[in-house]
């Protein structure tokens, strides 16, 4: 089977990326709300639009690099481990691995120390994170949950998807010119 | 020609023993006029150096009782040492701007941590009014002044890194040279803030992950040379020794072509306080007992004395170690022939309060450690010390450094020259410092504490605060009352009240620019 007919259809990565564009975006755009009060203060919406689109295009790349990580298991797994089950699994891997990084981004946040402890439990995190992938293939209940979820996050690919480009566009014709 | 005889010679050998005793004062007013104009006219380069939060209270060159500066003293004894010198404002954004562009905190309303110069006014900075006659130059290690530095960058020809002469980094801000405000905006203050959770989750956390743990090696190797910990920013994610970042400014100094004017911003002494282990106990148990204030009630942090007196003595010992690191940068320059044909410019943008229950420079209060800061300026080849008494104020440096290179005055400068510099002694000038970081930029200033500066005089106003500030005054002399101890503004309303309707006179001129 050539790599091409491995990789999910494009509806399937559509409801996974939503979740992905969800998650990414957002937190993004919460940490935005709660720095704008002291923006309005004194930078002019210009200066905060130009934010913003540095942001978005930021979360573009990111959401993609996310992305990517269950597209390439499609690839490098059995079909029937992964790519039968790819958006339920997929859904659960991205959920439970972002959540897992907003963890650490909160804990991170106030430290001038190395989490050592933090970091040394990766691994273990990360089998845990694999595990509820793979329940939530596996259990009816949860893959039928994870795939109406995904179906409905469907509509932030469309929203977050175009501003990142526009973002992007935007960035790069700032540094060109 | 008619001939030189006895008699005349005579005549003449009488003036002699007059001529030796007149040679001293001679001497200093032809040296006087020699640092003012220097060899060709202007001086070849100029060159400021500025401490952050740097309290000239805690400075012996300034009378302090701990030896603390003995490097800066010995700098003063060739230049000319400002002894009331005043910051317009009591924290980085505002003081660092005045002193770039000669204008008030209530003018160019970079009062907001963060903050901005008003667009309109972004053009007037010393960068531009220096000219391309100038290799102009710029490093902060300091976000916020570097946020204003980057308003002025299409007036700087060489930008360096903030994290430069780093041991761990991580700024990205510095890859957008293009769009370099926003670069530095949305990357470092925002995206992968250092002092918050990152707001980019992907890239952030791992980025942050990668930082602390450079940072932590950092701290490990060299834990027995900075027992506290290797200095750093808070606002910038550096970490550095004293030592690295002035070889660093010393070998770029040396490399810049002359004329040249440079403009060097460094975080310490600004907290956390790191003095390596020479000048970490310097003044442990050294006896020495700051007088104890009783705790403003504007003070949020409202620490005992205890506290504030142990943090004193971190700080002094870290201002210690700068002099030492100064006193090596005197050194080079001296080697190199620098000090012969630059203007060297030592200040601070605000100074450090250890007192009335307040730890640092985040604070309303404008009692005189916050305010008070260095300001000693050597010109080239100038041999001998000048001490000035008159207020002065960090707007009155730009119009100074511009008279000194020969260049016009603009109009737009709120600053005079600076006496013994070009200008005029004048004990009764009134000079100002604003702290409105809670009022909008664009608006009139409504929660504010302005401090004005008149003669031996100090006028403090209070406005739009709680706690019984909504309009409150206080008033020190400081010629008899340094420590601002003994509040006279209700006893002395013949002085206090022509001071305050100046002081509201100047407020209400400055906000009728920004009434809707």
């Amino acid at each position: 089977m050539s790599i091409r007919n491995r990789i999910p259809p494009f509806k399937q990565i559509l409801a996974v990326y939503g979740i992905i564009t969800l998650i990414v975006f957002d937190w993004t755009i919460i940490w935005f709300y709660w720095k704008l009060p002291s923006w309005l203060f004194f930078l002019n919406l210009g200066d905060i639009a130009t934010v913003f689109a540095y942001s978005m295009a930021t979360n573009l790349l990111e959401s993609l690099l996310v992305l990517c990580i269950p597209v390439a298991l499609t690839i490098v797994l059995p079909k029937r481990w992964f790519a039968d089950l790819f958006v339920s699994m997929a859904s659960a891997l991205v959920i439970a691995g972002l959540g897992y990084t907003i963890y650490v981004a909160l804990t991170v946040g106030g430290l001038q120390g190395y989490p050592g402890a933090l970091v040394h439990s990766f691994p273990v995190v990360a089998i845990l994170i694999i595990f509820f992938a793979f329940l939530a293939g596996r259990i009816p209940i949860l893959r039928k949950a994870f795939e109406i979820l995904a179906d409905r996050a469907t509509i932030f690919s469309y929203i977050f998807f175009p501003i990142g480009i526009i973002s992007l566009v935007i960035v790069i014709i700032r540094n060109i010119f | 020609m008619p001939a030189f005889s006895r008699r005349d010679f005579l005549k003449l050998s009488a003036l002699v023993p007059a001529g030796l005793a007149f040679f001293p004062l001679v001497s200093r007013l032809v040296n006087q006029r020699s640092f003012r104009q220097g060899k060709s006219g202007v001086p070849e380069n100029i060159f400021i150096i500025l401490f952050d939060a740097m309290s000239a209270r805690n400075l012996s060159v300034y009378g302090y009782p701990r030896a603390t500066t003995p490097n800066f003293t010995r700098f003063a004894e060739r230049a000319t040492v400002y002894h009331s010198h005043y910051s317009a404002g009591n924290f980085t954004t505002p003081g660092t701007t005045s002193l770039l562009t000669g204008l008030y905190p209530w003018t160019h309303r970079a009062i907001n941590e963060a903050g901005l110069v008003t667009r309109k006014l972004a053009g007037d900075n010393i960068f531009r009014a220096m000219g391309n006659q100038y290799k102009r130059v710029a490093f902060a290690q300091n976000i916020w002044a570097n946020f204003i530095v980057n308003q002025f960058n299409s007036d700087i020809d060489i930008r360096l890194a903030p994290g430069s002469f780093s041991l761990a980094q991580a700024i990205f801000g510095q890859w957008f040279q293009n769009d370099i405000g926003a670069g530095y905006r949305s990357f470092d203050d925002f995206l992968f803030k250092v002092d918050s959770a990152p707001a980019s989750l992907v890239f952030g956390t791992p980025e942050r992950l990668f930082y602390l743990d450079q940072a932590t090696k950092m701290e490990s190797a060299y834990h027995k040379q900075y027992p506290k910990g290797l200095p750093h920013s808070v606002n910038y994610p550096i970490y550095y020794r004293l030592e690295d970042v002035f070889n660093g400014v010393i070998a770029t100094i040396k490399k810049l072509s002359t004329p040249s004017f440079a403009y060097i911003h460094m975080w310490p002494p600004h907290a956390p306080y790191r003095p390596n282990r020479n000048f970490l106990s310097k003044f442990n148990a050294d006896g020495y007992q700051a007088v104890a204030k009783p705790i403003h009630p504007l003070s949020d942090n409202r620490k005992p004395q205890s506290d504030l007196d142990a943090r004193r003595v971190v700080y002094d010992g870290y201002i210690a170690n700068i002099d030492f690191e100064f006193g090596r940068l005197l050194d080079a320059f001296e080697q190199a022939g620098i000090l012969d044909k630059s203007v060297i410019v030592l200040t601070a943008d605000h100074g450090e309060m250890f007192e009335r229950g307040e730890d640092g420079h985040d604070t309303p209060l404008m009692y005189d450690p916050i305010l008070h800061i260095p300001l000693i300026i050597a010109a080239p080849g100038q041999q001998s010390r000048v001490d000035i008494f008159d207020p002065t104020n960090s707007v009155d440096v730009l119009p100074t450094l511009l008279h000194l290179a020969g260049l016009p005055i603009p109009a737009w400068s709120e600053g005079r020259l600076l006496p013994g510099l070009g200008g005029e002694t004048d004990p009764q000038r009134s000079t100002f410092s604003v702290e409105a970081k809670l009022n909008p930029a664009s608006a009139p200033l409504k929660m504010a504490t302005i401090a004005m500066r008149k003669g031996p005089y100090k006028l403090i106003h209070y406005m739009g605060y709680g706690n019984g500030f909504s309009d409150a005054y206080e008033m020190y002399n400081l010629d008899d009352d340094l420590e601002e101890m003994n509040d006279l503004y209700q006893s002395e309303p013949a002085v206090a009240s022509p001071l305050k309707e100046e002081l509201l006179s100047n407020l209400d001129a400055s906000n009728s620019h920004f009434r809707g």
